[in-house]
C-alpha cells in the first residue's frame, strides 16, 4: 500500500513466444563481434599459459608464477559457479518475480566446464597433504593418532577434482533438465539452426508425467547443486589458499568465500540479465520487478560480506597473537593493502551506498551498477587472497610466517591469463545461449497463467496465484 | 613518588627449584591469601597466587617396564606473569585490572565486580576468585599483613609482585633521593626460596641480577607463541633424556 | 493456503480475544506453578548473593558454567522475534501472520531473562548495577569499551528497546479492538494504551511504514547482538577452542535455529491452549518446518566448519579438548544427545510432509532442538575452559550445583510466567494481521481449476 505503482499491461504468451524466438534465431553483427573478441582474448590467454608452462618449472614447489592463474580459476568458480544457485534459491522460496532470471543464471552452469578444464593444471601445483596442516589429516602421528588409522589417499587433489567434477555435472544436468521443454519448443519451430533439437529434446511432448519429472528433477538437482557448491567452494578455498600459508588457521574463511560466491553469483546474474534485456530486446518481459527483487538480496549479501569479513578481522586483531597479526598484515595491511581497500570498497561500500535507496533499487541501472561493482570487487578480492597464498616460499610445516613477502605484481602473462579466462567464460556463455533460449519460456508462460489484474475498491491490483 | 623508569621483572630458575612450596606459604602469609582447606583444594578453588606445578616425566614407560627409578618430577612455580601484552587487561569491563608504568599488571580490588572474564582470558590460569567470604580463625587474625587489603567474596585476586614491598622500598629510596638498589626489593616468594631459584629486580637496569638471568642461554617464557610478552622468564636446561616432547604453540 | 476459512471480523475478534476478556480454566493454575518455580529460583539467588558463588559448581579454571550457558541460550531464543517478524514481514511471506506477535513477545522476555543471567553470574551484583553504564559513577572512571562485556549490554539494550517498540507499534490496532469491547476500568486502561487509534487510512499507513522501518533497522541489530555475545568467547585468546573466527555467524545461525524452534513450540502450545486451530493452521507449521530444515542445515555446516578448523592445527590441547568433549564422560553422552536432538532427529523427520503438518511431531522435534542447543552452548563453554592451554596441571572438570540448576529452571519459569501474563492482557495473535491476510486472499480460475491467489501490492 502506498507505493503508487501504476499497474502495467501484462504481457501475453504469444507475444513473448514470438519475441523470444526472434531474438534466439538472430545472430547479428553484435553477437559475432562479441564471439570474436572474447574468443580472441581467450586464445591469447591460452597462449600465455603455454608460454609460461614451457619456460617455468611446473611443479608444486614453484607456485609463484601461477598465482594469478589460481586467482582467476577461483574467480570463475566463485562467479559462474554460484550463479545457478540464484535460480535454485528463488525457485525454492517461490518468488514470483524469478521467472525471467532463472535461465540466465542456469546457463552459467555451463561455464563450469571451462572452470574444470582450467583447474586441472592446478592439481599438479598443489603440494601433497603430508607434513603440513590441512583438513585431510595426512601423516600425523599426533595424539589423536589419525595418521595411525591410515592416510586419506589422494588428498587433497582427488577430492577437490571429484567435488568440482560432480558440481559441473550437476550444473549441466540442471541446465539441461530445466531447458528441456524449451528445447522441445525449438524443435517444433523447425528453425534452421545447426543444433539438432530432435536428438536433444529426448522425445518431450509435455505429458503430465514428464512435467512432474521436470519439476521434481529441477528441484532436486537444484538442492544438490547448492549443497555441492557449498562443499566445493569450502574445500577449494581451504586447499588452494588457506592451507598454503603457514600459521593461517581461520574457521570462517571457507564460509566467507562461499558467501562472497553467492554475492558474486547474484551480481553475475543481474549483470547478465541487464545485458540480455538490452541486447535481446526483451524489455517488455524483464522489468524493474526483477531488478528490485534481486537488489534487496544483493544488499543483504553485501552487508553479509562486511559482516563475515569483520568477524574474521576482529578475532585476529583483538587477540594480538603474533602469527595471526602476520596474517592480517599479509592480506590486509601490508603488501596487498591497495587490493584490500579496493575489494572492500567495491564489494561492500559501493553496493551498499548504491542499493541503500529504494528509489535506486527500483531502477534497472541501479542494481546493475552495484552488480558490476561486486564483480570487479570479487576479482580484486580473489587476487588479494590467492596471489599471496601462492607466493609464499616458506616451508609449509612451519607454525607462522617467517617473514612478510613482498607484493607479487602481475606481468603481461599474468594479465593475459586472467582476462583470457574471463573472456573464455563469456565465450562459452554466448555459445550456450544460442543452444537454449536465454529466458525460460515455460516458466514465463506458467507465470503469465498465474497472474491477472482485478479491481479492488477503486484500484486495479495484480493478483498472483499461489497453487502451493 | 617520582617515576624512575623501573620495570619489575622476575626470573625463575627451575633447575634449582626443588618443589618445596616455601614460596607458596610465604606468599600466603605476606598477602593475606585466604586459607585453603583440603575440601577447597579438591573443589579446585584453592587460592594460590603462586603455585608449584608438578609434571611427571617417564610415567608411561615405568608403567610398561615396571622400573620406577627413571621417573622424574619437574617443578614450575607459576605466578602472574605480568604480561606486557596482558590478555586479561582489555577484557575487564570496569578497569579493575590495568598495566601500570612500572611494567606490572595490577588488580584493583574495590573496582572488581567479579565477571571472571580476566581469569578465563589468562592463559596461565593464575587468577583466583573468592568464591566464599574468606574467614580467618581468631588466632590467625593478628598475623594478617596490614599493608595488604583483605578481600571479600566475589573479587578476583592474583600475584601483585608484592607491590606493597615495592612501594615501601621506593618510598624509602625517595626519602634520600636515590635509586632502588638491585636486590633491595624482594617479594615474599623470592625472599623465602631456599635455593635462590626466584630472582626479582629491575629489568631496565642491565646490571641487575634479573637482567642477567633473562639473557641466560637457558631462558624461555611460558606459552611464548601467544604473544603475551610476559615479564617472568624461566630458566631450564633442556633434558635430552626426557621422554615427553613439547607441543602446542610453536614460536 | 488451501485451508483458509473465510471468517467474519466478529468471529476473529472473539476467537483471538478469548483469553483476554475471560480467563480460561487452566490459566490461573499455570500462572501459580510458574510463579512458584520462579520464587524458588529467587530464593536460591538470594542465597548465592549472601554466601558467595561458592554455592555453584565453578572453580579455577572453569569460571563460567551454567549461568553463562543459559545467558547465551536465551539470547539465542530471542532471535526468533526478528527472524520471523522482521524478515518474513520484509519478504511479505503470508504464513508469518499468526506467529509474529508470539515471536516478538518471546524475544522481549528472553532478552530480559538473558540480562538476568548476567546478574546471576557476577561476583558482586550490587556493583554491577551501575558500573557498566556509560557514566563515570565511581572514581571518575568510565567503563572499559575494549571489553566485550561492555559491548554486550549496549547490544542487548538496543535490541530490547527495538523489540519493545516493535511489539508496541504492532499492538496498537489490537488494543483499540479490545478497548471497544470492554467497559469500566479496563476500558480506560486500554483507551490510554491504544493512543487514540481510530483506524483512519493515514494511521494505517503510519503503522505499516513504522513496522517496515523497525523491521529493517532491527535486522542488523539482531545479527550484531549474538555476534557480540559470541565475541565474549572468540576474543579470548587463552581458551584455545574459543578463539575461532567463525563464532559470530555460527552463534547467530544457532540462535536462529533455536529461536525459530522455540517460537514453533510456543505456537503449538497456544494452538492447543486457546483452541486456535483456525489461525495456527497446519500449513503454517508446514512452512515453518521447511524453513527450519534450511536453517538447521546451515547451522550444521557452520558446526562442521568450526570443528574442522579447530582440529586443523592438530595441537595437543585442542585434540585433548575434542577428546574430552566427544569421547569422555560426562561430556560424551551429552555430545551424542546434543547432535541427535539438535540435528539428526528433527531434520530427517522434517523432510516428511506428514511430520511437518502434525502439531504433535512439530512440538516434539522443536523441543528436542532446544534441548540440543542448550547442551551445545554448554559444550562450548565448559569443555573449552576445562582444556584451556597445554599446561595440563590446570586442567579441571565441572559439575553444576543444585543452586545453578534451580536458578536456570527459574529462568524458564520466568519466561513462561511472563508469556502467560502477557496473553491475559494482550492478544497473542495479531488481529489486524489476520484480517489483512483475509483481505489479500483471492482466487484465480485456470482452466477447470481454482487456484488460491494473493493480491500483491506492488
Amino acid at each position: 500500500m502506498g507505493h503508487n505503482i501504476h499497474v502495467p499491461k501484462l504481457p501475453n504468451a504469444d507475444d513473448f513466444s514470438r519475441d523470444l524466438l526472434a531474438s534466439h534465431a538472430s545472430k547479428g553483427k553484435l553477437y559475432r563481434n562479441a564471439l570474436l573478441i572474447t574468443g580472441g582474448i581467450f586464445s591469447l590467454g591460452i597462449l600465455a599459459f603455454l608460454v609460461r608452462f614451457f619456460t617455468e618449472e611446473f611443479n608444486s614447489d614453484n607456485r609463484e608464477p601461477w598465482a594469478y592463474y589460481a586467482a582467476m580459476v577461483a574467480f570463475l568458480l566463485t562467479t559462474a559457479g554460484a550463479a545457478p544457485i540464484v535460480a535454485v534459491a528463488l525457485r525454492l522460496v517461490k518468488a514470483h518475480w524469478r521467472r525471467p532470471m532463472t535461465r540466465v543464471a542456469e546457463i552459467y552452469g555451463s561455464v563450469g566446464l571451462l572452470t574444470l578444464l582450467l583447474f586441472i593444471p592446478l592439481l599438479f601445483l598443489i603440494p601433497s597433504a603430508s607434513g603440513r596442516r590441512t583438513i585431510w589429516f595426512q601423516d600425523h602421528d599426533g595424539p589423536f593418532g589419525i595418521g595411525t588409522y591410515g592416510k586419506i589417499p589422494g588428498a587433497p587433489h582427488a577430492y577437490d577434482l571429484l567435488a568440482l567434477l560432480f558440481l559441473v555435472i550437476c550444473g549441466l544436468a540442471l541446465l539441461y533438465l530445466s531447458a528441456l521443454p524449451d528445447i522441445a519448443k525449438l524443435r517444433d519451430q523447425k528453425s534452421e539452426s545447426r543444433v539438432n533439437y530432435n536428438r536433444l529434446s529426448l522425445g518431450w511432448y509435455g505429458t503430465w508425467k514428464q512435467w512432474k519429472i521436470v519439476n521434481l528433477g529441477v528441484t532436486l538437482l537444484g538442492v544438490f547443486y547448492l549443497m555441492l557448491f557449498i562443499y566445493t567452494m569450502s574445500i577449494f578455498s581451504i586447499d588452494l589458499s588457506l592451507s598454503l600459508v603457514p600459521g593461517w588457521r581461520d574457521a570462517i574463511y571457507p564460509t566467507f568465500q562461499t558467501l562472497t560466491a553467492l554475492q558474486a553469483g547474484l551480481a553475475a546474474t543481474i549483470v547478465g540479465l541487464y545485458l540480455i534485456r538490452r541486447f535481446a530486446r526483451l524489455e517488455q518481459y524483464i522489468g524493474v520487478e526483477q531488478f528490485w527483487g534481486a537488489s534487496k538480496i544483493l544488499l543483504a549479501l553485501s552487508l553479509l560480506w562486511f559482516y563475515f569479513w569483520w568477524s574474521g578481522f576482529i578475532v585476529y586483531w583483538y587477540g594480538r597473537i603474533p602469527a595471526e597479526k602476520d596474517i592480517l598484515e599479509l592480506f590486509m595491511f601490508g603488501p596487498y593493502m591497495a587490493l584490500f581497500i579496493a575489494a572492500f570498497l567495491l564489494c561492500f561500500v559501493c553496493p551498499f551506498l548504491i542499493l541503500l535507496w529504494n528509489s535506486v533499487r527500483k531502477t534497472v541501472w541501479g542494481p546493475t551498477l552495484a552488480g558490476v561493482s561486486v564483480l570487479l570487487g570479487t576479482l580484486v578480492d580473489k587476487i588479494r587472497l590467492y596471489v599471496p597464498s601462492w607466493s609464499i616460499t616458506d616451508s609449509l610445516d612451519k607454525h607462522a610466517l617467517s617473514s612478510m613477502p613482498g607484493t607479487n605484481y602481475p606481468d603481461i602473462g599474468d594479465l593475459l591469463m586472467v582476462f583470457g579466462g574471463i573472456a573464455g567464460a563469456i565465450f562459452i556463455y554466448l555459445l550456450v545461449s544460442k543452444i537454449v533460449p536465454i529466458v525460460s519460456f515455460w516458466e514465463m508462460k506458467e507465470g503469465m497463467m498465474l497472474r491477472t489484474v482485478r479491481r479492488y475498491l477503486r484500484r486495479e491490483i495484480i493478483v498472483h496465484g499461489k497453487p502451493d | 613518588m617520582a617515576k624512575k623508569g623501573y620495570k619489575w621483572q622476575m626470573a625463575v630458575d627451575t633447575d634449582r627449584c626443588t618443589g618445596c612450596q616455601a614460596c607458596v606459604v610465604a606468599c600466603q602469609v605476606e598477602n593475606n591469601v585466604p586459607l585453603n582447606s583440603e575440601g577447597i583444594f579438591n573443589q579446585k578453588r584453592a587460592i594460590q597466587w603462586i603455585r608449584i606445578e608438578r609434571y611427571w616425566d617417564g610415567i608411561e614407560e615405568s608403567k610398561q617396564t615396571g622400573d620406577v627409578t627413571k621417573v622424574k618430577a619437574r617443578f614450575i612455580p607459576v605466578l602472574c606473569q605480568h604480561c606486557d601484552n596482558a590478555p586479561c587487561e582489555p577484557v575487564c569491563p570496569v578497569f579493575a585490572t590495568y598495566h601500570n608504568n612500572e611494567g606490572m599488571n595490577v588488580q584493583v580490588y574495590n573496582r572488581c565486580i567479579g565477571t571472571r572474564y580476566c581469569a578465563n582470558n589468562c592463559p596461565y590460569s593464575v587468577r583466583s576468585f573468592n568464591f566464599w567470604e574468606p574467614v580467618w580463625p581468631e588466632s590467625l587474625r593478628n598475623q594478617l599483613n596490614p599493608d595488604v587489603t583483605v578481600r571479600s567474596r566475589g573479587i578476583m585476586e592474583k600475584c601483585s609482585f608484592c607491590v606493597q614491598r615495592i612501594r615501601r622500598v621506593e618510598r624509602n629510596a625517595d626519602k634520600t633521593e636515590r635509586e632502588v638498589v638491585d636486590g633491595e626489593v624482594q617479594p615474599a616468594c623470592s625472599q623465602a626460596c631456599p635455593t635462590g631459584a626466584i630472582v626479582f629486580g629491575n629489568g631496565n637496569d642491565p646490571n641487575s641480577h634479573v637482567s642477567k638471568m633473562r639473557d641466560d642461554k637457558r631462558h624461555y617464557r611460558l606459552l611464548e607463541g601467544l604473544g603475551t610478552d610476559p615479564n617472568v622468564t624461566y630458566l631450564k636446561r633442556v633434558d635430552k633424556t626426557a621422554t615427553v616432547v613439547g607441543g602446542g604453540h610453536g614460536s | 493456503m488451501q485451508e483458509r476459512r473465510v471468517q467474519t471480523d466478529a468471529e476473529i475478534n472473539s476467537d483471538l480475544l478469548n483469553n483476554v476478556l475471560k480467563a480460561r480454566r487452566w490459566y490461573w493454575p499455570a500462572v501459580g506453578i510458574s510463579a512458584t518455580v520462579m520464587f524458588a529460583a529467587i530464593v536460591a539467588w538470594a542465597c548465592v548473593i549472601v554466601m558467595g558463588l561458592g554455592l555453584t559448581g565453578l572453580n579455577r579454571p572453569i569460571m563460567w558454567g551454567f549461568f553463562v550457558t543459559n545467558f547465551v541460550f536465551w539470547i539465542g531464543i530471542s532471535h526468533a522475534g526478528v527472524m520471523l517478524s522482521a524478515i518474513l514481514r520484509l519478504s511479505k511471506a503470508e504464513w508469518r501472520r499468526p506467529a509474529t506477535r508470539a515471536a516478538e513477545v518471546l524475544t522481549v522476555f528472553s532478552l530480559m531473562v538473558a540480562a538476568t543471567n548476567i546478574f546471576m553470574h557476577v561476583g558482586r551484583v550490587w556493583r554491577l548495577l551501575t558500573w557498566p553504564l556509560p557514566y563515570d559513577f565511581a572514581r571518575g572512571i568510565f567503563p572499559n569499551v575494549r571489553s566485550a562485556l561492555i559491548w554486550d549490554p549496549s547490544a542487548i539494550t538496543t535490541y530490547l528497546t527495538g523489540s519493545i517498540l516493535f511489539v508496541v507499534v504492532a499492538l496498537i490496532p489490537d488494543l483499540a479492538v479490545i478497548r471497544d469491547r470492554t467497559t469500566g476500568v479496563r476500558h480506560q486502561i486500554y483507551s490510554l494504551l491504544s493512543l487514540g487509534w481510530r483506524g483512519t487510512p493515514r494511521q494505517w499507513k503510519l503503522q505499516i511504514v513504522a513496522g517496515f522501518l523497525l523491521s529493517a533497522l532491527l535486522l542488523p541489530v539482531f545479527v550484531s547482538v549474538h555476534s557480540i555475545v559470541s565475541w565474549d568467547f572468540a576474543a579470548a585468546i587463552a581458551v584455545e577452542s574459543w578463539h575461532s573466527t567463525i563464532f559470530a555467524p555460527y552463534f547467530v545461525i544457532g540462535a536462529v535455529h533455536s529461536g525459530v524452534s522455540g517460537v514453533v513450540t510456543v505456537m503449538i502450545i497456544l494452538r492447543y491452549a486457546y483452541n486456535w486451530e483456525a489461525y495456527i493452521r497446519k500449513e503454517h507449521l508446514d512452512a515453518l518446518g521447511k524453513l527450519l530444515i534450511a536453517i538447521a542445515t546451515a547451522w550444521f555446516y557452520f558446526f562442521i566448519m568450526e570443528i574442522l578448523a579447530s582440529l586443523y592445527n592438530l595441537e595437543g590441547q585442542e585434540i585433548a579438548l575434542r577428546e574430552l568433549q566427544v569421547l569422555t564422560w560426562p561430556f560424551a553422552p551429552m555430545f551424542i544427545v546434543f547432535i541427535v536432538t539438535g540435528y539428526f532427529l528433527p531434520v530427517p523427520l522434517w523432510l516428511f510432509k506428514s511430520v511437518r503438518r502434525s502439531p504433535m511431531w512439530m512440538l516434539v522435534t522443536t523441543i528436542s532442538v532446544n534441548i540440543g542447543m542448550w547442551i551445545e552452548r554448554f559444550l562450548i563453554v565448559v569443555p573449552g575452559l576445562a582444556r584451556k592451554q597445554p599446561l595440563t596441571f590446570d586442567w579441571s572438570s565441572y559439575s553444576p550445583s543444585i543452586f545453578e540448576i534451580i536458578m536456570v529452571t527459574g529462568t524458564f519459569a520466568f519466561v513462561t510466567l511472563m508469556m502467560l501474563l502477557f496473553s491475559k492482557v494482550f492478544p497473542l495473535i495479531p488481529i489486524f494481521d489476520i484480517k489483512e491476510g483475509q483481505i489479500l486472499s483471492d482466487e484465480i480460475q485456470i482452466g477447470r481449476r481454482k487456484v488460491p491467489a494473493l493480491k500483491v501490492e506492488e
